[in-house]
C-alpha cells in the first residue's frame, strides 16, 4: 500500500513538473502577443512593464529576441536611444546572426543596427587530416662515390590541431594554430657500388605553429577562404628506418636494425611559408570545413656539424657505418588536407572607431604630420 | 624612432622569410666528405695521391668473393670524391697494392706484389714486385713484374718471395723497399731487407750491375723489412725494422726495433742505427719527409707492442735530415721517440705525414670490441692538437693521410660496413683542418 502511494506521488509530481513549463510558456506567448498589440496600438510606454516578468523568467530564446525587437523599436519611437541600443544589444545576444534589412525591418532599426556588430573577436577551430612531405634537397650529402640514382617519395602522415582566429573584420582575420603532425618520406638509392641498394624511410613528428592572415567570404552556406602566413615548425622527433642490401653475386644480404635516431642532427626550430585555402559549410551557427595547405620549408633541417657523427660527437654514427647513410641538406615541404570544425564565439557589441588604416598611419607618419 | 620601427619591421620580416639555399652553406662535398669505394666483395684502402686540380687517384685491394683472387683496385675521383674512373689490375693469382706515387710527368706509378703461384700461405707463396705506370685516364702505359734472381740465404736457383712496402722517386729512377724470403722459407717470419732499384723506363737495375740494389748490407738471421728508402744527396737512407739487432747475435722472435741503415752509391754499408725499447717490439710503418720550412728530417711512425702483446701503441720520432750512423749519437733525434697513449693491443697500422707546422698521424684506437680509425694532429714537440676517431662496430683500419693546400685533411682507410661481419670498403675521408667531417 505504501509502495503504491509512493508511485502515485511520483507520477503526480512528474506530470505537474512537465505541465508547468508549457503553462508558463503559453502565458509568456500571450504576453508577447499582448506586447505586440500594445506596440501596434501605439502604447509604447507600457511595453517594458508588460514584458518585464517574462523577460526575467519565462521567455524562450526566440521569444526574448522578439521581445527585445519590440522594445528596441519602441525606444526608438520614444526617442530614447540609450535604451534602444541596450535592447538591441540584448536582441543580438539572443540571435547574433540577426541582420535587419530595409525591406523587412523598420528603417530606424536598420540604422541602429549599423552601430553594432556581432562579429566574433576570436574564432576557435579544430582540424585533423593527412599530409605528404616532400624533401627539397639543397645539397646531396652521401657516402656514395659512384653515380647512384636517388628516388625520393613522399609518404603519408597525419596531423591534428587547433587554432584561434582573431577577426579584424567580417572578412579578414589573423589566426594562430598549433598542429601536431607526423611527416614522412622515403629515399631509395640504387646503383650503390654498382649493384647495392639503400632504402631510408624518414619519420618525424612536429609541432607546427603557423601565424596566418586569412580572407573568408562571410555570407552563404558555403564560404570559401584563403590564407597565407609563416609557421614555426618545431621538430619533436626524427627517426629513420634504414636498410642496406648488398648484392653478393646471386645472394642478397640485407642489413637492417632498429630505427636510428636522427633528431640530434636536425634543427629543432624551423620555419616555413604557409599558403592554403578551403571552404566552410555552415551548420547552425557553426561550420565544418575542408582545408588544403602547402607549407614550404625555409630552413635546412640538417645540422652540418653533426651529420656524420653520433650524438656525443665522438665517432661516426651507425647510419654512416651500418647503412652508408648521411642526411642531405634539405628543406621539408608539406602538403596537407584537413577537415575541421569552427565554433564562432559571437560577441555582440557597439562598434568602436579604430581601424587598421589608422593604426598604420599612426605608425608611419611622423609626429605633427597627421592628416 | 619611427624610422627605426620601420627598419625593425622590415628586418624582422626579411629574417622571417629568409630561405636556406646553396648560398647559405659551404658546399659539403667540396669541403668535407666520407666516400666509400669498391664494388662487390671486400676492399682495403692503401694509398692515394692528389693532383694539382684537386682530383685524387687512390689505390687499394679488392677481393670480389672469398674464393676469388685479390686484385689491385685503382680509382680516380674528383675533388668531391666522386668516381671519374675505376679499374682493377692483376695477374692470374693474388695481387696486392702497396703504394702509389705521382710522377713529374703527371702519370702515376702503382707499386704492388703479384703472386707467381696459387699459394696464399706465408711459407709457400712466391711473389714478385709489380710496377704499373698509369695515365691520368687510367690507361696502362707500362708495367713490369720483377723478382730477385738471387736469394738472401745463398741457395742459388731457388725463387724468392718479394714483399714490397713502398716506392720512392730518386734522381735516375725509383727504389722499391720491402722484404724478401726464400721459398719455401726455412723459418716462418724469416726475411731480409729488400731495396730494388728501377730506372725511369721501369727496367730493373739487375743484381750483377755492380750496384747495391738488392742484397742486404749485413747478415740477417731474423725477420727484417725495409719500409722506405729515401735519397739524401748521393747517399740513401733505408728505414725499416728487424728483430736481428745489436743487442744479440742470435735471431729473435721478438724485440723488434726500427732500423735505419745507409746505402752508398755503390754496394756498401754506410752504417746502421737501431731505435726502440728492449721490452717491446717496434715496427716501422711509414716514413714522411719533413718540409725544410719545419727544419727538415724524417718523421718515422710505427707500432710498439709489449713483448707479451698485451698492449700496443703508436711509436713515433723525428730523425735529422743528416743521419750519423752512431748508435749513441743523440743529434740524430729532432724529436725523441714517443707514444700516443692509445693502449691498443690490436693496433695494426699507422701512418705519419708532416705538414708545414705539425704532424698528422693515423692509426687505430680501440672502441669497445673493435678498432676505429684514429687521426691525431701533433705539434712538432709531440703535444696533442686534436684526436678524432672514425669507425663503427666492425674493425676499421687506418691508411695514409695528407694535409691539402687549403689546410684540409685527406686520408684513406678501410672500414667494415654493415656490422661486425660486414664487408670492408675503402674509405676516403676529407676533413676540415680540425679533423672533423664538418665545414
Amino acid at each position: 500500500m505504501f509502495f503504491l502511494a509512493r508511485r502515485f506521488a511520483f507520477f503526480f509530481f512528474l506530470l505537474v513538473g512537465l505541465a508547468l513549463p508549457s503553462f508558463s510558456q503559453q502565458t509568456c506567448e500571450e504576453t508577447l502577443n499582448q506586447a505586440a498589440a500594445e506596440f501596434d496600438a501605439g502604447r509604447f510606454y507600457s511595453l517594458p512593464a508588460v514584458l518585464k516578468t517574462c523577460l526575467e523568467k519565462g521567455f524562450t530564446q526566440e521569444q526574448r529576441f522578439r521581445a527585445y525587437y519590440l522594445l528596441a523599436q519602441a525606444y526608438l519611437v520614444l526617442d530614447d536611444p540609450i535604451a534602444a541600443e541596450d535592447s538591441y544589444l540584448k536582441l543580438l545576444r539572443e540571435n547574433p546572426e540577426f541582420v535587419p534589412n530595409e525591406k523587412n525591418d523598420p528603417i530606424d532599426l536598420v540604422y541602429l543596427s549599423r552601430k553594432f556588430t556581432t562579429r566574433p573577436r576570436f574564432t576557435p577551430h579544430y582540424r585533423m587530416g593527412a599530409n605528404i612531405s616532400v624533401p627539397r634537397v639543397i645539397y646531396d650529402v652521401n657516402t656514395f662515390s659512384s653515380d647512384v640514382s636517388i628516388d625520393r617519395t613522399p609518404q603519408v602522415g597525419i596531423q591534428l590541431g587547433a587554432g584561434l582566429d582573431w577577426n579584424i573584420n567580417d572578412k579578414w582575420s589573423i589566426g594562430a594554430e598549433a598542429n601536431f603532425a607526423t611527416k614522412s618520406f622515403s629515399e631509395v638509392v640504387l646503383r650503390v657500388a654498382k649493384e647495392d641498394k639503400a632504402e631510408i624511410i624518414d619519420r618525424s613528428t612536429w609541432l607546427d605553429v603557423p601565424i596566418l592572415v586569412k580572407y573568408s567570404y562571410d555570407s552563404g552556406k558555403w564560404r570559401p577562404f584563403a590564407y597565407a602566413g609563416l609557421a614555426m615548425n618545431l621538430l619533436l622527433s626524427s627517426n629513420a628506418s634504414l636498410t642496406f642490401t648488398d648484392y653478393t653475386g646471386n645472394n642478397l644480404k640485407p642489413s637492417e636494425g632498429p630505427d636510428e635516431n636522427l633528431a640530434y642532427k636536425r634543427n629543432f626550430l624551423n620555419k616555413s611559408i604557409v599558403v592554403g585555402g578551403g571552404i566552410k559549410y555552415k551548420i547552425g551557427k557553426d561550420y565544418i570545413y575542408v582545408d588544403a595547405r602547402y607549407m614550404m620549408g625555409l630552413t635546412n633541417l640538417t645540422i652540418p656539424e653533426k651529420n656524420y657523427y653520433k650524438a656525443d660527437g665522438t665517432t661516426l654514427a651507425n647510419t654512416v657505418t651500418e647503412y652508408q647513410y648521411t642526411s642531405d641538406f634539405f628543406r621539408l615541404d608539406n602538403l596537407s588536407l584537413s577537415v575541421g570544425y569552427i565554433r564562432p564565439i559571437y560577441d555582440p557589441r557597439k562598434i568602436k572607431k579604430l581601424s587598421a588604416k589608422g593604426f598604420f598611419r599612426k605608425l608611419f607618419l611622423p609626429k605633427g604630420k597627421k592628416k | 624612432m619611427r624610422i627605426g620601427l620601420i627598419f625593425l619591421f622590415f628586418a624582422v620580416f626579411t629574417l622571417l622569410i629568409s630561405c636556406d639555399t646553396q648560398n647559405s652553406f659551404k658546399a659539403p662535398d667540396e669541403n668535407y666528405f666520407l666516400k666509400y669505394f669498391g664494388n662487390q666483395g671486400n676492399q682495403q684502402g692503401v694509398d692515394f695521391i692528389v693532383n694539382s686540380d684537386g682530383s685524387i687517384i687512390l689505390v687499394g685491394n679488392s677481393r670480389a668473393s672469398v674464393s676469388s683472387d685479390q686484385q689491385i683496385y685503382v680509382a680516380k675521383a674528383d675533388a668531391k670524391g666522386l668516381i671519374i674512373w675505376e679499374k682493377n689490375f692483376g695477374g692470374k693469382f693474388e695481387d696486392e697494392a702497396k703504394d702509389i706515387e705521382l710522377l713529374p710527368d703527371g702519370n702515376v706509378l702503382v707499386l704492388g706484389n703479384t703472386a707467381n703461384n696459387d699459394f696464399k700461405d706465408e711459407v709457400n707463396r712466391e711473389r714478385d714486385v709489380l710496377l704499373l705506370k698509369l695515365g691520368q685516364d687510367g690507361s696502362k702505359l707500362d708495367s713490369v713484374k720483377q723478382g730477385l734472381t738471387s736469394d738472401p740465404f745463398n741457395v742459388i736457383g731457388n725463387p724468392t718471395d718479394e714483399d714490397a712496402s713502398s716506392i720512392s722517386i730518386i734522381t735516375d729512377g725509383f727504389i722499391v723497399a720491402g722484404s724478401k724470403a726464400l721459398v719455401p722459407k726455412p723459418l716462418i717470419n724469416r726475411s731480409g731487407f729488400m731495396h730494388m732499384r728501377f730506372r725511369n723506363d721501369l727496367t730493373w737495375v739487375a743484381d750483377n750491375s755492380g750496384q747495391w740494389n738488392t742484397e742486404p748490407v749485413f747478415p740477417l738471421n731474423g725477420e727484417s723489412k725495409t719500409i722506405r728508402v729515401l735519397q739524401s744527396g748521393t747517399a740513401f737512407y733505408a728505414m725499416g725494422y728487424a728483430n736481428d739487432n745489436f743487442r744479440t747475435t742470435t735471431p729473435l722472435t721478438s724485440d723488434f726495433n726500427f732500423i735505419v741503415y745507409g746505402l752508398g752509391p755503390v754496394a756498401g754499408d754506410l752504417g746502421k742505427i737501431y731505435i726502440g725499447d728492449i721490452s717491446s717490439n717496434e715496427r716501422l710503418a711509414s716514413v714522411s719527409v719533413v718540409p725544410t720550412e719545419l727544419g727538415g728530417g724524417y718523421l718515422l711512425t710505427g707500432t710498439t707492442r709489449t713483448l707479451n702483446n698485451t698492449n700496443g701503441d703508436v711509436y713515433m720520432l723525428r730523425l735529422s735530415g743528416t743521419i750519423v750512423f752512431d748508435q749513441f749519437n743523440t743529434s740524430n733525434f729532432l724529436l725523441n721517440p714517443l707514444t700516443l697513449g692509445l693502449g691498443n693491443p690490436q693496433v695494426s697500422s699507422t701512418s705519419g705525414h708532416s705538414t708545414l707546422f705539425s704532424f698528422l698521424i693515423t692509426s687505430e684506437k680501440r672502441n669497445g670490441n673493435s678498432n676505429d680509425i684514429l687521426l691525431t694532429k701533433r705539434e712538432v714537440n709531440g703535444n696533442k692538437v686534436f684526436e678524432e676517431t672514425f669507425g663503427g662496430v666492425g674493425d676499421d683500419f687506418s691508411g695514409p693521410v695528407q694535409e691539402l693546400a687549403d689546410g684540409r685533411i685527406l686520408m684513406i682507410g678501410t672500414m667494415t660496413l654493415g656490422g661486425i661481419d660486414g664487408q670492408t670498403k675503402i674509405a676516403l675521408i676529407k676533413l676540415n683542418s680540425d679533423g672533423r667531417l664538418a665545414p
